[in-house]
């Protein structure tokens, strides 16, 4: 199989690479793909299939800390970060304990599932696409960089993107702020329509309707919209895209319109019937059931598979270069059989094209460890990720949460706006599941009813009915800004067992952030104040990334939105690829994935992502013509 | 219900009304066995033994319902330095499938068992835990209600 | 010799007969009430089969039996679809579908509606007798077995009188006079084989009812000699060869026949890993007062409810599908939690009785 040279060899099975993989096979190309998880991991015969998937649900089932990596293998051989390792970083001595290295001042909070179908089998599914200002927040608020690719650009590959992932929302609901009546082209809709807005949704829109709230002096109505989300709904009959597919004559991808193109629900890979609508497991983080909620394993089985060749167990290690042509040769990647053993073999992989789709952080990694498209300076720099920062409280009435997806409604109010030029702009989800995430709810408040307040049987049934019912979280999910010095490094002190590098992570958080955080505290409190809501939230300074800001502390989580380390731009001096998404240093070396994008905006990154991962690969092919 | 009557029943009385669920809800998740025999397993047969006679001694006395059961065992279960822990215990492990390790304090006195950590009993365990059903939601991943019911008020057909 | 032709319906090849049924005069529809009698009779008769499916399918230990649990379950939803499909040439015809009258669900044991008594059907534990009656059930009709309207012998039988009737009474005038707001659209079914077919003429009653017969039983007249090819990736198994493949605890392959049987790799079934449901449970098994009693009776009011929502669901309420869903999911955790109740001392436990109960006033 080394030896053998294919059209394209891509690195990573997650949701950029599949997209690729899909789009290229489905062309005519003969692709390469290595992925550095489990082989079990990409079985797609129906019993396999649902046998693999059922080992992840019974492992999450005994997990006692059920965090989004929770269900997934961790491999020696390929480690993720996982987010219980998180603790404050005292003084300069780097933090060890997980898969990164943190160097701090602040421990970066997200993580990354290194295994087939990669992070999108514990993301959440909400779909935003970026507004037309996140494009050229240099331009328009001199924060940032302006993006070498605008959003009108963009736009089509959005459109693949939704019908890929397979987005549900209403068109119509989508109202975000300096977007104009073009945002959407003419007449499309969603593949499905809206994923109903919960029950808790409704109460809290009650509670906020007609409400402006006053930030340094400005007024902001506040709204709710429902939240597009790539998970499984009812099929829009108005629907009528199908593709994308290559057209020849005009070199690109493009969707085409057919009257007879049903949209039909993508469902579980082992069975289609099974997660043909979500179903309600309020669970999507770390794991989907029924696979109502997409992840990568439906494209990657999707792509022709009489074209495409799949190698697991394989981590790449290096890109080789041919130094006088400066073209890519081959990838070196070491073959494992036993994840937990240091053994390997290695071996190369050679082709024509090579993309490296392997996630912000290792593709970082696998350009510094080789030395390789970084005459800019830039690989591994402008880390960026969302700051969320969580207030809690409790309704004035039942409102029933942890049930159904983790969000269906946000407040897109403060996604852009003039504000932008003093600090950042953030999206504000309303949370469906209680104080989970940072109390560890109901777990706490049971531990607390039964062992502090001595409640038991009927009495602790009312108390908790009572109490845990009226949980609300709110998000604030905060821009960061693109800076140098948040960095992905090699150290080689700290290495993994088959001898690969361990990322180390230099990171912090701006001024600029830390006021949105400032200002998000100061609308909670309004809209807390408005609705009646008995504000629980907390921030210590145990807390893994708590803050000071104004003499104000705050804690804020990470996000699992990893963006920026080798991002695109309009120069090979400040930027490691171009807007084709290829390296400037390497003509036949592509980079996919959230680590392209220059800026974050308040966006959950993955819907942008796969929309430039068609863009790629409509250049990619261009190229192999 | 293969397990000794004599010990099952109280067991089973106990739960109930440590719980707040009826005997039938709790046999209907199927698992009292499974639970019984944690108990016995962790705290050991002399003192698990011990509680089943406690609980139906206060059962034969002041009967199964009301305000003067609910007392007894406040006083004679909860109350007590050896019982309460393992009905705090025995709550929660109904509550989320989790047992819980005794604390130290108990563990020095009644000694330990190599079973004694805090851990999920099994995956059934996880996905039969009540607290989510006096919540009126249902266990992350099991029993999942179906599409949109979330955007319903919980129908309170068991309630 | 009967020609067999593929239905396609959302990119799902099925096989069913072509040509126009052929009657005998005594035993035809003649009109349009009588029609619509039969009709409703046929969405009583889809309806009948759910609850015995429903026992044997909650009986099943969790994680047991998957491939068997898979069958059932495709054929309950199956059996559902056939029920909105009844109803949508019910509503086309100017018919209004009655779902939620106490006499709308069974006695159980029963025989079939309308059948000719030859066989009970009760509410059981999964095992190798209950899948019997399931075949039994989906029998397709013989060779030569002539259409009956009143004392059908197979479900084919009547369905063929219905479709007769719809071609004969639409000749003489137009029969398709319902209002469309009233039925069902494609977007409230999901996870099972088909599709809902909106029903305005007779090509679409055609289809609908082809869609019934074809899921449920069949080709005609291939059942036991016929050596067409049934079997293949993208044809779905008519209801009885997926009950005889638990049956028979083996697959069917491309190469089989109805008179092969299946031939293909084994179907594991373990007839041990399943609660042992004291057959045909009644409330009053249990005296008034205790826990038990309530409990089943609260899954009756629950199915109840459910049978309400399909009403409504059907009689110009399309959206109330989506209640009847999530209600669907509360029978079945119900129902297995009946299961687990043990209410003997040889280790036989409760089950859901399926018994109407006036709605909660």
């Amino acid at each position: 199989m080394a030896e053998k040279i294919y059209d394209a060899v891509i690195v990573g099975a997650g949701v950029a690479g599949a997209i690729v993989a899909k789009t290229l096979t489905q062309a005519g190309y003969r692709v390469l793909l290595l992925e550095a998880g489990l082989q079990a991991g990409l079985a797609f015969a129906e019993a396999k299939a649902y046998e693999n998937y059922q080992s992840y649900m019974d492992t999450f089932y005994n997990a006692l800390a059920k965090v989004p990596n929770a269900p997934y293998p961790n491999l020696q051989d390929a480690p993720s970060p996982n987010v219980l390792d998180l603790s404050p970083i005292q003084g300069t001595t780097p933090d060890t304990t997980g898969y990164f290295v943190q160097k701090g001042p602040l421990p970066f909070g997200s993580d990354y599932a290194r295994t087939p179908g990669g992070t999108t089998l514990h993301w959440l599914g909400t779909c935003l696409r970026m507004l037309p200002n996140d494009f050229r927040l240099k331009t328009v608020y001199g924060q940032g960089v302006d993006w070498p690719i605008s959003y009108e650009e963009l736009k089509p590959y959005y459109e693949m993107a939704e019908r890929e992932i397979g987005v549900s929302a209403d068109v119509e609901d989508q109202i975000y702020p300096n977007t104009g009546k073009d945002f959407f082209g003419k007449g499309y809709v969603y593949p499905m329509r809206k994923i109903p807005q919960s029950y808790l949704d409704q109460k809290f829109i009650k509670g906020v309707r007609g409400m402006k709230v006053g930030v340094k002096g400005d007024e902001y109505e506040l709204y709710v919209i429902s939240t597009p989300q790539g998970r499984n709904s009812i099929p829009n009959d108005r629907y009528n895209l199908v593709g994308p597919v290559w057209d020849k004559a005009t070199q690109r991808l493009v969707m085409k319109h057919s009257d007879d193109a049903h949209y039909n629900p993508v469902g579980a890979i082992w069975d289609p019937y099974t997660g043909q609508r979500c179903e309600g497991n309020a669970n999507c983080v770390p794991i989907c059931p029924v696979q109502a909620k997409y992840n990568a394993l439906k494209t990657l089985k999707n792509a022709r598979r009489d074209r495409l060749d799949i190698v697991t167990q394989a981590v790449a290690s290096k890109v080789e270069i041919d130094p006088t042509t400066g073209r890519v040769t081959a990838i070196t990647y070491k073959k494992y059989q036993d994840p937990d053993s240091p053994e390997y073999t290695t071996e190369t992989a050679r082709g024509t094209i090579f993309v490296l789709a392997a996630h912000s952080v290792e593709n970082a990694k696998i350009l510094l460890a080789s030395g390789v498209a970084n005459s800019s300076n830039q690989v591994g720099r402008n880390l960026m990720d969302h700051m969320v920062f969580l207030t809690w409280g409790l309704m004035p009435e039942r409102v029933y949460p942890y049930r159904g997806p983790g969000s269906t409604s946000n407040i897109p109010v403060f996604r852009d706006g003039e504000f932008r030029e003093r600090h950042a702009a953030f999206i504000m989800p309303i949370d469906n599941w209680g104080f989970g995430w940072p109390a560890n709810a109901p777990y706490s408040d049971l531990s607390a009813a039964v062992n502090r307040m001595n409640l038991f049987g009927k009495q602790l049934r009312r108390h908790l009915n009572d109490t845990v019912a009226r949980q609300l979280l709110l998000h604030f999910e905060c821009e960061q800004l693109p800076q140098p010095e948040n960095r992905v490094m090699l150290d080689p002190r700290y290495m993994d067992q088959l001898g690969n590098f361990r990322p180390v992570i230099q990171y912090n958080v701006s001024d600029y952030t830390r006021a949105a955080m400032a200002a998000a505290k100061n609308i909670s409190d309004q809209i807390f104040a408005r609705v009646g809501i008995e504000d629980y939230s907390e921030y210590n300074p145990t807390d893994a990334d708590y803050l000071i800001y104004d003499g104000v502390g705050y804690t804020f989580w990470g996000a699992g939105h990893l963006v920026g380390t080798h991002r695109m731009g309009f120069a090979r001096s400040d930027s490691v690829v171009s807007r084709e998404q290829r390296t400037w240093d390497h003509e036949n070396l592509f980079l996919v994935g959230c680590g392209n994008m220059p800026t974050i905006g308040t966006s959950n990154p993955t819907l942008t992502m796969a929309a430039l991962s068609f863009w790629a690969a409509e250049n990619i092919i261009r190229e192999l013509q | 219900m293969k397990k000794e009557q004599y010990s099952i029943e109280p067991f089973l009385d106990l739960s109930a009304i440590l719980t707040g669920f009826e005997r039938v809800d709790l046999l209907g998740t199927g698992m009292v066995d499974i639970y019984y025999d944690e108990v016995v397993n962790v705290v050991g047969k002399a003192t698990s033994r011990e509680l089943w006679e406690t609980t139906a001694q206060i059962i034969e006395r002041s009967g199964k319902d009301g305000r003067k059961f609910e007392t007894a065992i406040r006083r004679e279960i909860l109350a007590s330095a050896k019982f309460g822990p393992i009905a705090r215990n025995i709550i929660q492990m109904w509550y989320t499938g989790i047992w819980n390790e005794l604390p130290q304090s108990w563990r020095d006195l009644y000694g330990t068992s190599p079973d004694d950590t805090t851990r999920i009993i099994s995956s059934e365990a996880y996905q039969q835990g009540l607290v989510w059903e006096v919540i009126e939601a249902h266990p992350p991943a099991a029993k999942q209600p179906g599409f949109a019911s979330w955007s319903y008020r919980p129908s309170g057909d068991k309630h | 010799m009967t020609i067999i032709k593929p239905l396609i319906i959302a990119n799902r090849h099925r096989l069913v007969r072509e040509g126009r049924p052929r009657i005998p005069e005594a035993a035809r529809i003649k009109t349009l009430p009588s029609l619509r009698r039969h009709l409703q009779t046929a969405i009583e008769l889809e309806h009948s089969t759910i609850p015995p499916y429903l026992c044997a399918l909650y009986s099943i230990e969790e994680g047991d039996n998957l491939p068997s649990s898979e069958i059932i379950q495709s054929v309950v939803v199956e059996e559902m679809l056939h029920m909105i499909l009844a109803s949508n040439v019910l509503n086309a015809i100017g018919g209004q579908p009655s779902i939620n009258h106490p006499r709308f669900i069974p006695e159980y044991p029963t025989f079939l509606p309308h059948s000719d008594k030859s066989f009970e059907v009760g509410l059981q534990k999964f095992s190798k007798p209950t899948i019997d009656t399931f075949l039994r059930i989906e029998l397709p009709a013989k060779p030569k077995a002539p259409p009956e309207a009143n004392r059908y012998h197979t479900i084919g039988q009547f369905y063929e009188a219905i479709e007769d009737g719809l071609i004969r009474l639409s000749e003489e005038k137009n029969i398709f006079t319902g209002d469309r707001a009233r039925q069902i659209t494609t977007e409230y079914y999901y996870g099972g084989g088909g599709g809902v077919i909106p029903v305005h003429d007779l090509d679409s009653a055609l289809k609908a009812l082809s869609e019934i017969v074809g899921q449920g039983e069949g080709v005609y007249h291939t059942i036991f000699d016929g050596d067409h090819k049934l079997f293949g990736e993208k044809i779905e198994y008519a209801h009885y060869f997926r009950f005889n493949e638990i049956h028979e605890e083996r697959y069917y392959t491309k190469r089989d026949t109805p008179k092969s049987g299946p031939t293909g790799k084994r179907l594991p079934v373990n007839w041990d890993g399943v609660y042992d449901m004291r057959p045909n449970p009644k409330m009053k098994d249990y005296p008034k007062g205790t826990e038990l009693r309530k409990k089943i009776y609260d899954f009756n009011r629950i199915y109840v409810s459910l049978l309400d929502d399909l009403h409504r669901a059907f009689n110009g309420e399309p959206k109330q599908l989506l209640n009847a869903v999530v209600r669907m999911y509360d029978v079945k955790y119900q129902a297995i939690e009946l299961m687990k109740i043990p209410v003997n001392e040889e280790g036989m436990t409760a089950g859901p009785s399926f018994e109407y109960v006036p709605p909660k006033g």
